[in-house]
């Protein structure tokens, strides 16, 4: 019995030895980390794949980094390398990589998912699921689409005051205050593209001097002020705009004053400065701070046709400015003119989103799903088709 | 006289078994059986099978505790006599055996995924085969003793879980309420009973408290607390991922896991899930194989339970192994109708009640 108890004991200390990992040890010098994936439509049915690996060596001194060699991708970020790689499939294209690079490829550090505008839907609904269940893949990696390619996208990044290219991505595209992007992580737009009838919006990462105007601008401003005339200095790539997704298909673009009113009845930003003309005399222009405390709240009406849907939404609306412009009466009568200007915008987007892109991206669905009792009774009430009719009332408060 | 493997309700060990045996199970993929058959109202189905199960434990413990010192086995004795225990016995075994290879095959992939990607699955499965192998040689005392120091982290990191998880929730995914309708929900919600199945294992322990009766209460609460953590967990699966996806067939405890995010400061909570969730499958396995070696020497004749440990570990270590060789769904079906293993001992209780008391009361 003494020896059977020794047997087990030895076994016993042996056991945390196993768990030291014999198996599954990695290196930290003999891995490549990808930092951003690009997916490119290939020629007939294969995707063209970049791979953005990070040099660490160069991570901290972008100036004075070693050449970006070793693949055909010629970034003006030294910290990274891009190396793209034709192929029927990802794996495929992530294996004959690994043939090429001394290192072993890792994923865990993976901050942004690129699909070029063009790639098809089924390959999108594919590639976004089996990196979203990819072990090594966080759900919280970005996704966005490129205005051109991914690939022209990723080797036009080039951060500014930020030696980490991963950083840049993951602040870029996560960050808390995005006026002209939503912000869209990997899990949350799988969910939506494969739920029945919910749609989604991406953020558009475009190449600054190129793509600008590439999303669909909506060009009767009347008396709001547009961001789409603004222009980056510096050639440098950026995100602004969103495309929108239905059931797994992108019906469509958006500009950046279109996402700003997108973030604010999502409450996906607490605030943001708004620049109107004066009706009196257009030249003149001034601004007012918004502040975002609840998203809207929306009434559906279905007894009518088409159906009506009422959106309120509670804003705190601030006038920058140390007197009363000529024109106006008083502060109240301004602020009252500011908000039929907002209004008189969320409703074109409304109108937009609806009848136009027919996509819900703002979830007024899920409000209307409440009153069905079974999935089948929602089904059968088809709320895309309703949502592609309805009319809206917007009220600012 | 063959010695039983005695506990006293009244034991925090005792509450620490009760609550692994219901929540263990949350870790294989198991709960994702309740958004397959109820869609959207996946966690309204998995609190009904718990309300179900309650009921079910609430009448058996009732019926169980008011005579001490006796098992199920006794119970099913006085009702059908030797060959009524001999039968109960053996449809226990049956139960026990394809509990062990489900669990360890559960376990095993959940292991591989967290944290052994490239590693042969029967590398992990070792690992739990050892553990339940080194746990029995231990004992039961030994095995009862863990639950007390290993459980309680178990069940606050699935607190953990479900708070981190609840804080982004979507609760419009709740939506329909009775989501493929209230056939599904409650008609095919009576499968997910099989989520609380391994609460019979407790019967198999022989009361040490001469006055156990008044030990129900403490065998509830952790009753209670086991079927809340779970429904608990169910809930926020349900929120957090939408329905269809909720019913993909992945880890449910998983895909939630890989919801968490505390941005830069904690990114990966997988370390922990990785060190619970083998404690708490090498825990049932050792508790398992215990009770599997136990029921051989107390009713089929071995006089010592001890050899028949390694043979019984390898076997079910090489059966979880060529699980892949069998039909899936032959596995689901042997699945299926072991769920209704408490069914059985529910039924056998309420015979009890008629047939057997009167006669072990005569007999004690």
């Amino acid at each position: 019995m003494k020896k059977l108890k020794l047997v087990t004991l030895t076994a016993c200390m042996l056991l945390p030895f196993l768990l030291g990992g014999c198996f599954d040890n990695r290196e930290i010098d003999e891995t490549a980390y990808i930092i951003a994936i690009g997916i490119d439509r290939g020629d007939k049915s294969d995707y063209s794949y970049t791979f953005q690996f990070s040099k660490p060596v160069s991570g901290g001194s972008p100036e004075g980094g070693e050449s970006s060699g070793g693949g055909e991708g010629q970034s003006a970020n030294k910290s990274v390398t891009n190396i793209t790689v034709t192929a029927p499939d990802f794996y495929i294209a992530k294996n004959m990589t690994n043939n090429f690079l001394a290192k072993n490829i890792d994923m865990s550090h993976l901050k942004l998912i690129v699909f070029a505008k063009d790639i098809d839907p089924s390959g999108l609904s594919r590639h976004s699921q089996f990196l979203l269940r990819e072990r090594e893949i966080r759900p919280h990696t970005a996704v966005a689409v490129a205005t051109q390619t991914a690939k022209e996208y990723m080797e036009s990044v080039n951060p500014e005051l930020e030696a980490n290219t991963a950083k840049y991505y993951e602040l870029m595209a996560l960050r808390s205050n995005n006026i002209y992007a939503p912000d869209k992580t990997l899990s949350d737009f799988v969910d939506e593209i494969n739920t029945h009838g919910k749609a989604s919006a991406l953020p558009l990462a475009s190449v600054a001097e190129k793509d600008r105007s590439q999303a669909e601008p909506n060009t009767d401003k009347g008396l709001w002020v547009d961001s789409e005339s603004a222009v980056l200095a510096a050639k440098q790539s950026d995100f602004r705009g969103m495309a929108i997704f239905k059931d797994g298909v992108m019906c469509g673009t958006m500009d950046g004053d279109s996402v700003m009113l997108y973030n604010i009845l999502a409450k996906n930003i607490r605030n943001t400065i708004v620049t109107v003309r004066s009706p009196f005399n257009q030249a003149d222009t001034f601004s007012f701070r918004i502040s975002v405390n609840d998203p809207a709240a929306y009434t559906i009406n279905n007894s009518t046709t088409p159906c009506r849907i009422s959106v309120s939404q509670e804003l705190d609306i601030e006038f920058l400015g140390s007197r009363v412009p000529a024109g106006f009466e008083s502060t109240e009568q301004l602020l009252a003119f500011v908000r039929s200007i907002v209004e008189s915008e969320m409703t074109d987007f409304f109108a937009d989103i609806s009848h136009s892109k027919q996509a819900d991206i703002l979830k007024i669905g899920d409000h209307f799903k409440r009153n069905f009792i079974t999935q089948q009774q929602w089904e059968d009430a088809n709320w895309s088709k309703i949502y592609e009719t309805a009319e809206f009332d917007v009220d600012i408060k | 006289m063959v010695k039983k493997p005695t506990l006293s309700y009244k034991n925090f060990d005792a509450a620490c078994i009760i609550v692994n045996l219901l929540i263990y199970r949350l870790f294989t993929r198991i709960p994702t059986l309740f958004p397959k058959t109820a869609g959207t109202a996946a966690a309204l189905s998995a609190g009904f099978s718990a309300i179900l199960a309650f009921v079910m434990i609430f009448l058996i413990v009732a019926v169980f505790l008011r005579i001490p010192r006796i098992n199920i086995l006794d119970v099913a004795e006085s009702a059908f006599g030797v060959l009524g225990r001999k039968i109960f016995a053996l449809l226990i075994l049956l139960y026990l055996f394809t509990s062990a290879i489900v669990t360890l095959g559960e376990f095993s992939e959940l292991t591989k995924l967290i944290s052994f990607p490239t590693a042969p699955i029967a590398f992990c499965a070792l690992f739990f085969t050892i553990a339940a192998t080194v746990g029995v040689f231990g004992g039961f005392s030994a095995i009862s003793r863990l639950h007390r120091l290993f459980v309680p982290a178990t069940a606050l990191v699935l607190f953990v879980i479900v708070i981190s998880t609840l804080w982004n929730a979507d609760f419009s995914n709740l939506f329909p309420v009775l989501g493929r309708g209230a056939e599904s929900v409650f008609g095919k919600g009576i499968s997910g009973i099989i989520m609380h199945t391994d609460i019979l294992l407790l019967f198999l322990i022989t009361p040490s408290d001469k006055r156990s009766h008044k030990s129900k209460n403490t065998v509830l609460v952790p009753v209670l607390f086991g079927l809340f953590t779970v429904v608990a967990v169910i809930f926020a699966f349900t929120v957090r991922i939408p329905y269809p996806v909720s019913a993909e067939g992945q880890f449910p405890i998983y895909l939630l896991l890989k919801e968490i995010h505390y941005g830069r400061f904690f990114q990966r909570i997988d370390a922990i899930l990785l060190i619970v969730a083998t404690l708490c499958g090498m825990l049932y396995l050792a508790f398992n194989l215990f009770f599997f070696t136990d029921i051989l020497k107390s009713d089929f004749g071995v006089s010592d339970a001890r050899p028949c440990i390694l043979p019984v570990a390898l076997t079910i270590f090489f059966s979880s192994a060529g699980v892949k060789f069998i039909p899936a769904e032959f596995l689901e079906v042997l699945l299926f109708c072991s769920g209704f293993a408490l069914w059985g001992v529910f039924l056998l209780v309420i015979l009890f009640m008629k047939v057997g008391r009167k006669q072990l009361n005569e007999k004690t």
